[in-house]
């Protein structure tokens, strides 16, 4: 896989009435393409930062990045980019039909692109009849889809969703997961900034953790949740069988004539399923339970104290 | 380039703000109100509704330039429009000529609707077609720009209530500039000396654009001159344009 975006020891100090804020320290990330970037840090934590340093809209104090190989800043890599802010404040003058033409024209896309583009998009986010409403009569909801849908609307390689689904209600949230999966199986890498744990969880290949500027997490979701405990689930355990698993087990409990062993380290499972065979019992499944993405947030957070 | 498509949205942005429309109704208001001065100016009530009218249309035309001159770019950035819009391929550069060329198309539509309206009283009370009034309207058109301009570069700097006072200043100071050597060779502190000296030096000088005077008594005016103050003004508004894109380009919007 590409790198496609790639930051060294970068850093951002705001000097505010005489008081240095370190917002962003040392940050070197690699993303690669085609993947659903997940990035997590508590308020502060320099999330916001970053991005706002990536598109340009500040400059670092130190460090250097780039974006599909190209320095940040540079108009030729922005082509290929997509970006939906935090807080969603459009032209509120604009329908939600001429905010995505207007976007489409600053890529110079032709009048019949856009017209296909605009359609295509808005059916997306499900704006379709609100095509001649006014931003300014927009719920939050409404303006966070329009804004996912402006986004998209040069077909862009990279996407910088930052708390796209922060506002929305359970089922617009599902559908913007959605969304966001379809983006990625077009091929596009999707950097996705949420405090919403559980969507990050639930749709991002890979994370980093972020505290007070630092980076203090990142890797593939699969790879950084640990398994905290195993469940076997058998029947047929006899006294004795049972007194060695307790040895073993950090829980054993009947449940519906079966018994559920709980065991908490990985190498205690093959002695565990050997005791079980030996006492002439027989194991129905054997499912591992990792920990949670917000078990590891709060872990990491509290080691980083 | 992404110039166009910026000032159009900016165009219609201000279009769609209904305090624009008051100031035109306000404008056609006290131009026909003139009419009624006829008690006070016997046989100079024309000459007195065409003093009122091009008077009128400076000071709205003036109140439209500098309201969609600090508007436009500090609405950006206070409700961080800019964000969605920099994080497109657009320069930064871009985004301010864009953004004083709306502004700009907006203060030229309103002048323009304000001299339509002017210009049909003034052919029904003449009966005859008063385009010498143009000469004056198209200097104050230039101003109008110069102003814009101020506007949209104090905006890059200070909040817009702030911008909105300078640029006012400006028009203030800027025609009165002729009196500043007097005051430079009267004044008792070099400290006096040396800032009417720069308001005199780096301020437009706006009385150049003031001809309404000798277009409403229809003297003769030199194209040659009319073509050199329209050249200052453009100047002037460029110098507006170059010093924002410096301010935009080196500014972060956190």
């Amino acid at each position: 896989m590409a790198v496609i975006i790639k930051t060294e020891a970068l850093s951002k100090v705001y000097n505010t009435r005489n008081k240095n804020t370190q917002a962003l320290d040392n940050l070197t990330l690699e993303v690669e393409s085609g993947c659903i970037f997940g990035y997590l840090g508590p308020n502060g934590a320099g999330k916001t930062t970053t991005i706002n340093i990536l598109l340009d809209f500040i400059k670092p104090t130190y460090g250097r990045a780039w974006i599909m190989g190209k320095e940040i800043g540079d108009v030729k890599a922005k082509e290929k980019i997509g970006f939906m802010p935090e807080n969603p404040y459009f032209y509120t003058h604009l329908t939600s039909w001429e905010f995505l033409d207007f976007f489409g024209r600053i890529f110079h896309l032709d009048k019949t692109t856009r017209r296909n583009r605009t359609e295509k998009l808005l059916e997306m986010v499900g704006l379709k009849k609100e095509q001649k409403t006014l931003l300014k009569n927009f719920s939050r909801g409404m303006l966070q889809r329009i804004g996912i849908a402006q986004a998209l609307i040069n077909e862009p390689d990279l996407v910088f969703l930052d708390e796209p689904i922060a506002s929305l209600d359970p089922i617009g949230r599902r559908e913007i997961r959605t969304l966001i999966k379809k983006i990625k199986a077009q091929g596009k890498t999707v950097f996705f900034c949420s405090h919403i744990l559980s969507d990050v969880e639930q749709i991002c290949d890979e994370v980093a953790i972020l505290k007070e500027g630092r980076l203090i997490e990142k890797g593939p979701l699969n790879k950084l949740l640990n398994v905290k405990e195993i469940e076997v689930i058998a029947q047929g355990l006899n006294s004795e069988t049972l007194e060695a698993i307790n040895k073993l087990s950090k829980k054993t409990t009947s449940v519906d004539g079966n018994w559920q062993i709980i065991i908490e380290k990985e190498k205690d499972l093959p002695s565990t399923l050997d005791i079980i065979q030996k006492g002439g019992g027989r194991y129905l499944s054997v499912v591992p339970h990792k920990e949670t993405l917000e078990e590891l947030f709060f872990s990491d957070i509290e080691k980083n104290v | 380039m992404n110039i166009w498509p910026i000032a159009q949205s900016s165009f219609k942005e201000s279009m769609r703000q209904k305090i624009l429309y008051v100031i035109v109704i306000f404008s056609f208001i006290t131009i026909l109100s003139a009419l009624l001065y006829k008690t006070l100016a016997i046989n100079q009530e024309v000459k007195l509704m065409k003093d009122v009218g091009l008077a009128a249309m400076v000071v709205l035309g003036v109140l439209v330039a500098i309201f969609t001159g600090t508007n436009s770019i500090s609405r950006e950035i206070d409700s961080k429009t800019i964000h969605t819009l920099l994080a497109k391929p657009v320069k930064r550069s871009e985004f301010v000529l864009g953004k004083f060329l709306g502004a700009g198309l907006t203060t030229l539509f309103n002048l323009a609707i304000m001299t339509i309206g002017f210009l049909i009283i003034v052919a029904i009370v003449e009966k005859g077609a008063p385009f010498y009034l143009l000469k004056a309207i198209v200097l104050t058109a230039v101003e109008l720009l110069i102003l814009v301009s101020a506007s949209i570069f104090f905006s890059t700097i200070f909040p817009q209530a702030i911008s909105t006072i300078f640029a006012l200043l400006l028009f203030l100071v800027g025609h009165v500039t002729n009196l500043l050597p007097y005051l430079i060779s009267k004044a008792e502190t070099i400290g006096t000396k040396i800032i009417a000296s720069i308001f005199y030096y780096l301020l437009p000088n706006l009385q150049y654009f003031n001809l309404r005077a000798e277009v409403v008594n229809n003297l003769s005016i030199p194209v040659s001159l009319i073509l050199l103050t329209i050249i200052y003004g453009i100047l002037y508004a460029a110098i507006g344009v170059v010093l924002s894109i410096f301010v935009i380009r080196g500014k972060d919007f956190a």
